[in-house]
């Protein structure tokens, strides 16, 4: 295997897969004989033919920092897509084209040096993760708020599938530009969500947009959370807000570098909300920035005060204030361990679901750390309980562990519904979809991966 | 950090490489290794100062869009490029007074890069590069502020230039020395309260106690404003004259302060400081607002803000 791998990649881009095997979250450590890092799209195609003749499972994987355990392999190989990182501007209909090692610091980069006046939208994720790699998971960056979960943002994609034969989605299979996925069968969604079973994809089109030359950054404090949804709702509905979410107290303290032993003193706020606004014209900002202020008056929620002037007084928290940004306090976490179900689902059972999520929480010992963010102009909003814990320790694994399966079934029972979803996640999902929609997955998976080679282990059970 | 780019500057004064503008006629000539204060070289600055007036007094008032520990950074950017050891040496003893503090290291790095090329082609720059780091008003202040040490640099280095001509070192040239001479006269009005001025900051810097580690509850406890202020005292009393001040007052003083709806209890003074949750039965005065007003008022937004905030005894 290492003969014929080395000699379609280079043997330095061969290696043990030790450093692949596990990730940050309270998932076991996975198996698997061999790392390859192939550099061109051709070398991917090269991989995935001869995994194909030897009937060698994939699991594709960039920085491995999704937060379910997603990337860890279950046998075979992992193929590293790191080295694919070109990308390409269209500045005319405003689309990126890139790879899957493309990171979200490259891409800020290269806009800001070449086509200023575009931007794209970036998550709570650090800056060394995979573009590509987010849209195609659904996840919700900062501008998902007007513009949807990033599986929206694809315009197309380009595909190996199992069998080794390359496929195209969206205008670029058609014509020369991935400007759009309309008018055509929606062949897109069958890589976004599916975890990477479907196929690898070698590159993608990502819609930008025209980045506004005035801009402000509030945060304001809320003392409940029936308060912190009637500001979120509200503000989501004017469509004049670019986003605004919500993070409980504990992540304020972890923010501050407190780890354990978390306590909300009396005269502290139940959360944060984090508010862009921006504007065409300094007029427009400041309208936008008016109506938002009468909004939070009338929801209860403390007046904004401007993120620029807090890193003023504590330049650390200039991670708040650009993104993408490198939340350390969570990833450099005692221990290393980050857990979280996150989901999408109506905003009239957003606080009950907060409620029974964060009392999960505390039953489990963990701090009640949520986070929260309306999506597509405040059709469907997010519900992510989030822990951090030490890898390290046996008995915190195993209550990461139950705590997050139960959370699944929390979000679920109050009409949410996973992204991301872990293995477990997954099944959770599959044991209350409609039949239909499971078939369905099913015979896509058999016409696309009959063996069940690509990614092994998600979407179980379909 | 301060201190040792200032001994470099004072043991070799030339160390700092001497920049073009003067020809290589001239050059061969000299033996002096740095630039002076001849016309040629002082016109292009003294216009930058005249279009960027209100931007010079500006970075020297509170609340001025550049705050003083970055000013003093850019002013010895451009000094070490220049090799004026005079100057090293006032604004040094400033930069040192002013004390260190956390600060947002990529925008700083791009004043600096910004100040060092100035210096380096020794004519003002466009400030286009810097407009998404800085708002407009900072960008005059910073035009200024480049302009202003740019002309004390040459200045101070006249002098240099006019001993080194008094020891031989350089050629005499009457005329020249006369100009240098005039240049001096000229300058020695404001030369000799800064020379006066950092002589004092550096001895207030001198007897100053050090900064005590800042005692707070335990950091799961504290709250946000707790923690708020245990990170920006110590940026605060950075300042020495501050420091000095308030660390040796013989009691500690309870401030009793409320942001918004959380409030916390700083205590100053027996060289300690201590925050602690809520306000404190015997805090002597309660500082309330809104939390804008007071982050504002806490980053230097002094004659703005003051007026929303209310002082009250508890």
């Amino acid at each position: 295997m290492r003969t014929k791998l080395e000699e379609l990649v280079g043997a330095e881009h061969v290696h043990d897969p030790a450093d692949w095997l596990e990730d940050i979250t309270e998932h076991a450590p996975g198996t698997a004989d061999l790392t390859v890092a192939p550099g061109t799209r051709d070398e991917v195609i090269a991989v995935m033919r001869w995994a194909a003749a030897e009937g060698v499972s994939v699991t594709p994987v960039v920085a491995g920092y999704n937060v379910a355990g997603i990337a860890i392999p279950h046998g075979g190989i992992v193929l590293d897509l790191k080295r694919l990182d070109h990308l390409e501007v269209d500045p005319d209909t405003m689309t990126v084209v890139v790879e899957p090692g493309v990171t979200f610091e490259q891409l800020k980069a290269h806009l800001d040096a070449h086509h200023p006046d575009l931007v794209y939208t970036y998550p709570f994720a650090p800056p060394f993760t995979s573009v590509l790699m987010n849209a195609l998971m659904d996840g919700l960056n900062n501008l998902s708020l007007p513009g949807g979960a990033m599986g929206r943002w694809l315009t197309g994609v380009e595909a190996v599938l199992a069998d080794g034969s390359v496929v195209r989605t969206g205008t670029g299979g058609v014509v020369d530009g991935w400007f759009a996925r309309a008018p055509l069968p929606d062949l897109t969604g069958l890589f976004i969500s599916t975890q990477g079973t479907t196929g690898i994809v070698l590159r993608g089109g990502l819609a930008l947009v025209p980045k506004p030359e005035h801009r402000s950054r509030w945060f304001a404090f809320c003392w409940s959370l029936d308060d912190a949804q009637a500001a979120m709702r509200a503000l989501a509905r004017t469509r004049s807000v670019d986003d605004v979410g919500c993070m409980t107290w504990p992540s304020a303290k972890l923010l501050f570098g407190a780890t354990r032993d978390l306590v909300r003193a009396d005269d502290e706020p139940m959360a944060f909300l984090f508010i862009d606004l921006t504007g065409s014209s300094a007029a427009e900002l400041a309208a936008r920035q008016d109506l938002a202020r009468q909004i939070l008056t009338d929801a209860r929620v403390d007046p904004p005060f401007e993120v620029s002037h807090l890193v003023k007084l504590m330049p650390a928290m200039s991670k708040l204030a650009e993104l993408p940004t490198t939340l350390d306090f969570l990833l450099d976490f005692p221990g290393g361990g980050l857990a979280w179900v996150g989901s999408y689902g109506p905003p009239a059972a957003w606080v009950a679901g907060a409620e029974a999520g964060l009392a999960a929480l505390e039953r489990h010992g963990f701090p009640p750390f949520l986070v929260a963010r309306p999506m597509e102009g405040g059709r469907y909003q997010v519900l992510r309980f989030v822990a951090c814990f030490d890898r390290a320790d046996p008995e915190e694994v195993g209550r990461v562990r139950a705590c997050m399966a139960e959370l699944a079934d929390v979000v679920l029972d109050h009409g949410y519904v996973p992204y991301k979803a872990s293995e477990d996640a997954a099944r959770r999902i599959i044991e209350r979809a409609d039949p239909g929609w499971v078939a369905l997955l099913t015979r896509v998976r058999d016409a696309l991966d009959p063996e069940r080679r690509m990614n092994p282990g998600r979407w179980p059970g379909t | 950090m301060v201190r040792a780019r200032v001994g470099q500057l004072e043991a070799d004064p030339r160390a700092p490489v001497a920049r073009t503008l003067r020809s290589v006629d001239d050059r061969a000539r000299d033996p002096f290794p740095r630039r002076t204060a001849d016309p040629a070289l002082l016109l292009p600055w003294l216009g930058e100062l005249l279009r960027n007036g209100p931007g010079l007094l500006q970075s020297y008032l509170p609340g001025g869009p550049i705050d003083p520990r970055t000013r003093e950074r850019v002013i010895l950017a451009v000094t070490e490029v220049n090799g004026c050891r005079y100057c090293a040496w006032i604004h040094g003893s400033w930069a040192d007074y002013l004390g260190d503090q956390e600060d947002d290291l990529d925008a700083t790095e791009a004043l600096l890069t910004y100040a060092r090329a100035c210096a380096d082609a020794g004519k003002p720059l466009d400030t286009a590069p810097l407009a998404g780091v800085l708002p407009p008003e900072a960008l005059g202040a910073l035009r200024a502020t480049v302009a202003q040490i740019e002309v004390s640099n040459l200045v101070g280095n006249t002098v240099d230039g006019l001993l080194a001509r008094a020891t031989r070192k350089r050629p005499l040239d009457p005329l020249r020395a006369a100009g240098e001479l005039a240049t001096l006269v000229v300058a020695l009005p404001l030369a000799i309260p800064m020379l006066a001025l950092a002589g004092t900051l550096r001895a207030v810097r001198s007897i100053a106690p050090a900064m005590p580690e800042v005692r707070m509850p335990p950091a799961g406890e504290a709250n946000l404003l707790v923690h708020l202020l245990a990170r920006a005292v110590p940026g605060y009393l950075a300042n020495a004259g501050l420091r000095l001040g308030i660390l040796r007052l013989p009691v500690s003083v309870p401030l009793g302060i409320r942001a918004g709806r959380t409030a916390a209890t700083l205590r100053l003074g027996r060289g300690e400081v201590s925050v602690e949750n809520g306000i404190s039965p015997d805090a002597l005065v309660i500082v309330e607002g809104d939390i804008e007003p007071l982050l504002q008022l806490a980053t230097g937004s002094l004659v703005r803000e003051i007026s929303t905030l209310r002082v009250k005894r508890p």
